[in-house]
C-alpha cells in the first residue's frame, strides 16, 4: 500500500503536504489511507494537496475520506485541494458540488 | 451557470417570513390569554407559519434561522399535543425566539452570526423540563436533522426546460453507505442510474455533518439531489432505489411561478421530521381579537403574486394621468355626441372602465391598519411585565384600510404614542386603586373613517396632562410668551407638547406623562398629510388623535368658483349645499360674538366667505355693463346695491342669493359662501410644491378636465384661517335652545283647553275643559219646573239646572229654542252640589294662549275675560257657579 508522500517527515511543519494514495479509494483501502493521512498531517502542514494520480475509482467511503481530510484541514485553517483527478472522478466531484468546497483539478491532458 | 438563489428570492423569503411573524405574534398572545380555549386553528396557524419559515430558511441554507424555528416548532408540537401549557413562561420563550427570528431576518445574510443561544436555551428548558413535567416523554427532538434543507445551484435554463417539458421535480436524499455502498453501487454509478431516468439538476453532500479525519469513516453522509423526471413519485422511488420518504416532490406551481416571473416565493421543502399540522377541524374557537381578525388570513386557494411597490406606485401615477385624460376627453367630446353615432356609448364605456381600473389599482395599494396595530398587544404585554403594571389594550377598527405608504409610515408615531401611554400615562395598580380606578389601565386604539379621512385615536385612562405644568415648561423653554400664554385655552396648551424642542426625556415625561419626541409624532403625521391633536383631562386620561388622508391619489371633488377662480372641495368634506334666497338673508344669517352664522334648521353654523378666507378680492358682475366690479359689502347680510329701477324689488333680486357649501370638520360644521357651484369631478391629487406647502388652506392641487390647474381646499385649514370659534357658537346655540325650552314651558303653562259657548247672541263664554264632566243636548220640553227651580232627569235622578242670566248680568237665552245644551261640571273634590248649566250653543273646543283680564260685570265664578276668535269672551269657573247656585238656593 503506497503511503502518502509527505516531505519531509519531521517535527517542523511542512510547507506543502502532498498526499498521494496512488490506488483506488474504496472500502478496502480507505481505512489504511485514513491512518496514513492522519500520521502525515502531524504536525499540521501549511497546505495539503490530495494527488489522485493512479486513482481511477472512488466509492462512498472514498468520498467520505476525502471530505474528512478537507474537514480536518478546514478546522485547522489549512488550505486543501485535489489534483490530478481523472474525468470520471471530476464528474462525481462536480455532481456533488464538491468543487465549491475546495479546488479540484483534472489530470492534465498531455500527461 | 446562474444561481436561482439570488437576491430576489431571498428578499421574497424575508418578506414572506416577516408576514408570518406578524401573524404569529397576535396568535401567540391570544393563546397566552385564552389558554387551551384559543382553539386548534389558532395553534395550527402559528404552527404552519413557523413551519414555512423553517422550510424557507432550510431551502436557502440559513442554518440558525432554520434551527431556531425548528426548535420553536417542537415547542408548539408539545402544546398541540396537550403536553405543555401555553403559560407566560412558555410564551416568553416563544416570543423571545420570535424576536430573534425577526432580528435574523433583518440581517438575513449574516443571520448565521446573530447569536441565539439564549433563546435556544430558553426553548430547551421548556422542551426538556416543562415538557417532561407536564406530559411525559419528549419525542420531538428524537428526529434527525433535516439534511435536505439546503440551497441548490443549478442551470436555470435546464430547470426551465425540465419544468416546461412537464417533468416532476423531486428532492431526493441518498445516504452514501446505506443507499449506495450497501446496494453495491459507486457514487458515480448511482448518479448514472439516476441520469438514466431523469435529470440530476443538482446534488450536494451535507457537508455540515462531515466529521474530521479521525471519525469520518463512521459516518453515513447524505447526498441531496434535485431530480427532474417524467416519472410519478412511486416510480421515481423505484428508479432511484431509494426509500419512499427520501423522495419528496416539490411544489410545481411555485416552481413555475418562480421561473416564469422570477419574483416568486422560494419553494419550501417540506421537512420530514416535522409533518405539517392536520387540516383544520371543527373545534371551538375563541372569538379572535379585533387585531387577530385582520391579520393576514390563511390562503384560501386564491393565487397571489408579489409585486414590487414601485411598480404599483407607477401604475397608480399612470392611472391618475388616465383619469385626467378621461376627464379631458369627456369634456372635449361631450358636445359632439349627437354628431358622431355611437360616441356616447364609447365615452360611457371609457368612463366606466377608467373608474373601475382606478379603483382596482388603488385597492392594490390599500392595507388594513391592523398590520400596524397587531404589533401593539405584544409591546403592551412586554411593557406591562417589565413595568409591573396591569395594562389592557383594546383594538378597534383594525380592518380600516389605508394606502400602503401611509400604513408603513404610521408605525413609528403610533409606537411612540403607545409606549408613552404605557410607560408614563398609566399609573401603577396601587396608585390607580387609590384614585378609585380599576387596577388595570386601558389603552384603546381605534381607527375609523370620518369625513374622508381615517382617524386613529389612541386613548388611555391614565394620569392625563396637567396644562399648568405644560405651560410653565413651554414658557421656560421660550416656546410661548407669558403674554400669549394668557390667551391660550387648556386644549391649546396641552397641544404645545407637539412643539419642536418641547420634549426631552426628563422633563416631558415628568410633566405630562407624554414622553419624548411628540414633535416627531407630529412631524411624521404631517408628512403623511395628516394632523395630530391631543385632548386630555387631568387625572382621567388622554386621547391623541391622528387624522390621516385615506389615500393621496384620486378623490371625487366639488368644483366651486370664487371671483372667477376655481377650487376643488373633496366631496367627503361636504355635508350639503344650501341656497339662501335674497329674501331670506336677513332672517337666516345672524351675527354672534362678531361672527356671522347661518341658521340651518335647528343649528347655527359659522359662515364665512371663501373669498375673504383666501384673501381674494370679491367681485360681482354689473348687470348693466356685464363688467366685473369689486364687491364692497362688509357683512354677508348686506345686499348688493340695486340699480335705481330695481330698488323697490331689492329683496327679491337673485344676485343677492348665496350659495353655501356646508363643510364637515370633525364634529363641527361650517358654511362657506362661494360664487358658483360647478360639478363633481374625480380629481387626481397632486402634492403641493414645498414652496406653498405652508398654505394650510390647501391640501393639494389638481388639473381639471379643461386643463386648468386648481387648488384643492382643506376645510381644516380654511376654518383655521378664518379663525372660526365653534365653541362660542355652540354656547350661543345652547343658550338659545334653553331659551326656547323655557318659552315652550311658559306657553304650555299658559295654554288652556276651553269649551267656547254662548247663551245668547250678545256674549261669549268659556269654561275650562278640565272642569267639565259632560255636555248634553236637551229639549226644552224635558225641563221640569218646581217653582222657580228647573230640573232635568239625568241618570235617573233630577239634576238641578241653572241659568247664567240669573247669576250675573248677562243676556238670557232667547225664547223659542227647539234645543238647548247642558254643561255638567265635574263634582268638586269636596263633593259639593251637582247642577247643569243651561246654554244655547256650543261653539268650539280649543286650546288658547291668553292672559285673562278682569271683567266689569258682577257675579260668581268669573275668572276673567280675553279675546278668543276676535270676540270678548268671559271665562267662567263652573264649579264656583254650581256652588253659588247652591248657596243661592
Amino acid at each position: 500500500m503506497p503511503t502518502p508522500k509527505a516531505r519531509p517527515h519531521s517535527s517542523k511543519p511542512a510547507e506543502l503536504l502532498r498526499l498521494k494514495p496512488g490506488r483506488d479509494l474504496v472500502a478496502s483501502t480507505v481505512e489504511a489511507e485514513r491512518e496514513s493521512c492522519m500520521k502525515a498531517m502531524t504536525p499540521p502542514p501549511k497546505r495539503v494537496v490530495l494527488d489522485l494520480t493512479g486513482v481511477n475509482q472512488i466509492d462512498s467511503l472514498g468520498i467520505t475520506l476525502i471530505l474528512g481530510i478537507y474537514k480536518s484541514c478546514q478546522k485547522q485553517g489549512i488550505p486543501f485541494s485535489v489534483e490530478e483527478a481523472v474525468p470520471d472522478l471530476v464528474r462525481v466531484f462536480k455532481l456533488f458540488s464538491i468543487p465549491k468546497l475546495f479546488p479540484v483539478l483534472e489530470t492534465s491532458p498531455h500527461e | 451557470m446562474s444561481s436561482l438563489v439570488d437576491e430576489s428570492i431571498i428578499s421574497d423569503f424575508v418578506a414572506e417570513s416577516r408576514e408570518h411573524l406578524n401573524t404569529i405574534e397576535p396568535d401567540l398572545l391570544a393563546m397566552e390569554q385564552s389558554g387551551s380555549k384559543a382553539g386548534q386553528e389558532v395553534l395550527n396557524r402559528v404552527f404552519r407559519a413557523i413551519h414555512s419559515i423553517k422550510g424557507g430558511a432550510g431551502f436557502l441554507a440559513f442554518e440558525r434561522l432554520k434551527h431556531l424555528s425548528h426548535t420553536m416548532e417542537n415547542v408548539l408540537m408539545l402544546i398541540r399535543d396537550g403536553k405543555l401549557e401555553a403559560d407566560p413562561g412558555v410564551m416568553d420563550a416563544l416570543l423571545a425566539s420570535l424576536d430573534r427570528l425577526r432580528a435574523m431576518l433583518d440581517d438575513i445574510h449574516d443571520s448565521d452570526q446573530v447569536p441565539c443561544e439564549k433563546e435556544m436555551e430558553q426553548l430547551r428548558v421548556v422542551l426538556e423540563e416543562r415538557g417532561h413535567a407536564v406530559g411525559g416523554k419528549v419525542s420531538v427532538q428524537t428526529r434527525p436533522e433535516d439534511p435536505l434543507s439546503r440551497c441548490f445551484d443549478m442551470d436555470e435554463e435546464a430547470l426551465k426546460s425540465a419544468v416546461t417539458r412537464g417533468m416532476h421535480l423531486y428532492h431526493a436524499t441518498a445516504y452514501l453507505h446505506r443507499d449506495i455502498k450497501d446496494k453495491g453501487m459507486s457514487p458515480l454509478g448511482f448518479l448514472n442510474n439516476a441520469m438514466g431516468v431523469g435529470n440530476c439538476l443538482d446534488a450536494f453532500i451535507d457537508i455540515a455533518a462531515v466529521a474530521e479525519l479521525d471519525h469520518c469513516l463512521e459516518q453515513d453522509l447524505a447526498v441531496a439531489l434535485l431530480f427532474a423526471t417524467v416519472l410519478e413519485r412511486d416510480l421515481a422511488v423505484i428508479a432511484l432505489k431509494l426509500p419512499e420518504e427520501q423522495v419528496v416532490p416539490l411544489d410545481m406551481g411555485a416552481m413555475k411561478e418562480k421561473l416564469g416571473l422570477v419574483k416568486a416565493a422560494p419553494a419550501v421543502v417540506p421537512a420530514p421530521e416535522a409533518p405539517p399540522p392536520p387540516p383544520p377541524q371543527p373545534v371551538e374557537e375563541i372569538p379572535p381579537q379585533e387585531s387577530g381578525k385582520n391579520a393576514p388570513k390563511e390562503s384560501t386557494g386564491q393565487e397571489t403574486l408579489r409585486v414590487r411597490v414601485d411598480l404599483l406606485t407607477g401604475l397608480m401615477n399612470q392611472v391618475g394621468e388616465l383619469v385626467l385624460g378621461r376627464n379631458q376627453l369627456l369634456r372635449a367630446l361631450s358636445g359632439h355626441t349627437r354628431d358622431i353615432p355611437g360616441l356616447s356609448a364609447i365615452l360611457q364605456n371609457i368612463n366606466q372602465v377608467t373608474s373601475e381600473l382606478q379603483e382596482r389599482i388603488m385597492q392594490t395599494r390599500m392595507q388594513p391598519i391592523g398590520t400596524v396595530f397587531n404589533r401593539f398587544p405584544r409591546i403592551i404585554r412586554d411593557m406591562s411585565r417589565a413595568l409591573g403594571k396591569q395594562i389592557e389594550i383594546q383594538i378597534m377598527g383594525a380592518g380600516v384600510e389605508l394606502d400602503k405608504s401611509i400604513v408603513e409610515l404610521l408605525t413609528d408615531p403610533l409606537t411612540h404614542i403607545i409606549r408613552n401611554s404605557a410607560d408614563h400615562a398609566i399609573e401603577d395598580p396601587e396608585e390607580r386603586l387609590k384614585k378609585g380606578k380599576p387596577p388595570a389601565g386601558q389603552i384603546v386604539l381605534h381607527a375609523y373613517h370620518q369625513g374622508g379621512q381615517v382617524n386613529i385615536a389612541i386613548s388611555d385612562d391614565g394620569r392625563g396632562i396637567d396644562p399648568k405644568r405644560v405651560l410653565q415648561k413651554a414658557i421656560a423653554k421660550g416656546l410661548v410668551t407669558e403674554s400669549k400664554a394668557q390667551d391660550l385655552t387648556d386644549r391649546e396648551i396641552v397641544n404645545l407638547i407637539f412643539a419642536p424642542g418641547f420634549s426631552t426625556a426628563e422633563t416631558v415625561s415628568e410633566i405630562s406623562g407624554r414622553g419624548v419626541g411628540m414633535d416627531v409624532v407630529r412631524t411624521n403625521t404631517e408628512k403623511l398629510g395628516g394632523r395630530v391633536e391631543v385632548e386630555s383631562e387631568l387625572g382621567m386620561g388622554t386621547t391623541v388623535l391622528l387624522r390621516l388622508p385615506l389615500t393621496l391619489a384620486i378623490i371625487p371633488s366639488m368644483i366651486v368658483g370664487v371671483s372667477r377662480q376655481r377650487f376643488a372641495i373633496p366631496q367627503v368634506n361636504i355635508v350639503e349645499f344650501v341656497w339662501i334666497r335674497s329674501a331670506e338673508v336677513m332672517t337666516r344669517i345672524e351675527r354672534i360674538h362678531g361672527a356671522q352664522v347661518l341658521r340651518l334648521r335647528d343649528k347655527l353654523l359659522p359662515l364665512i366667505r371663501l373669498a375673504d378666507a383666501l384673501d381674494i378680492p370679491r367681485t360681482f358682475e354689473d348687470p348693466d355693463t356685464q363688467e366685473s366690479r369689486p364687491d364692497r359689502r362688509a357683512s354677508i347680510a348686506d345686499r348688493r346695491s340695486p340699480t335705481r329701477e330695481e330698488r323697490s324689488e331689492r329683496r327679491l333680486d337673485g344676485r343677492n342669493d348665496y350659495s353655501v357649501v356646508v363643510l364637515r370638520l370633525g364634529p363641527h360644521q361650517f358654511g362657506v359662501i362661494v360664487d358658483e357651484l360647478f360639478d363633481i369631478e374625480e380629481i387626481v391629487v397632486k402634492p403641493l410644491s414645498s414652496f406653498i406647502s405652508d398654505c394650510k388652506c390647501f391640501s393639494g392641487a389638481t388639473i381639471l378636465g379643461d386643463g386648468r390647474a386648481i387648488m384643492i381646499l382643506d376645510p381644516g385649514g380654511i376654518a383655521s384661517l378664518a379663525n372660526l370659534h365653534f365653541s362660542d357658537i355652540q354656547e350661543e346655540e345652547k343658550r338659545r335652545k334653553e331659551m326656547e325650552r323655557q318659552e315652550a314651558a311658559l306657553r304650555a303653562s299658559r295654554t288652556r283647553s276651553i269649551i267656547l259657548f254662548k247663551v245668547s247672541e250678545e256674549e261669549r263664554f268659556a269654561v275650562p275643559q278640565e272642569h267639565v264632566k259632560r255636555l248634553e243636548r236637551i229639549h226644552p220640553g224635558a225641563i221640569e219646573r218646581v217653582g222657580d227651580r228647573e230640573y232635568w232627569k239625568y241618570l235617573g235622578e233630577p239634576l238641578p239646572l241653572l241659568r247664567l242670566d240669573r247669576l250675573m248680568e248677562v243676556s238670557p237665552i232667547p225664547q223659542g229654542r227647539n234645543e238647548l245644551y247642558l254643561i255638567i261640571p265635574k263634582a268638586s273634590a269636596e263633593g259639593g252640589a251637582q247642577a247643569g248649566i243651561i246654554i244655547s250653543d256650543i261653539l268650539d273646543a280649543l286650546d288658547v294662549d291668553v292672559d285673562l283680564r278682569p271683567v266689569d260685570i258682577q257675579g260668581p265664578g268669573l275668572l276673567g275675560s280675553a279675546m278668543v276668535h276676535d270676540r270678548l269672551t268671559i271665562f267662567l269657573d263652573p264649579l264656583q257657579l254650581v256652588a253659588a247656585s247652591g248657596d243661592a238656593s
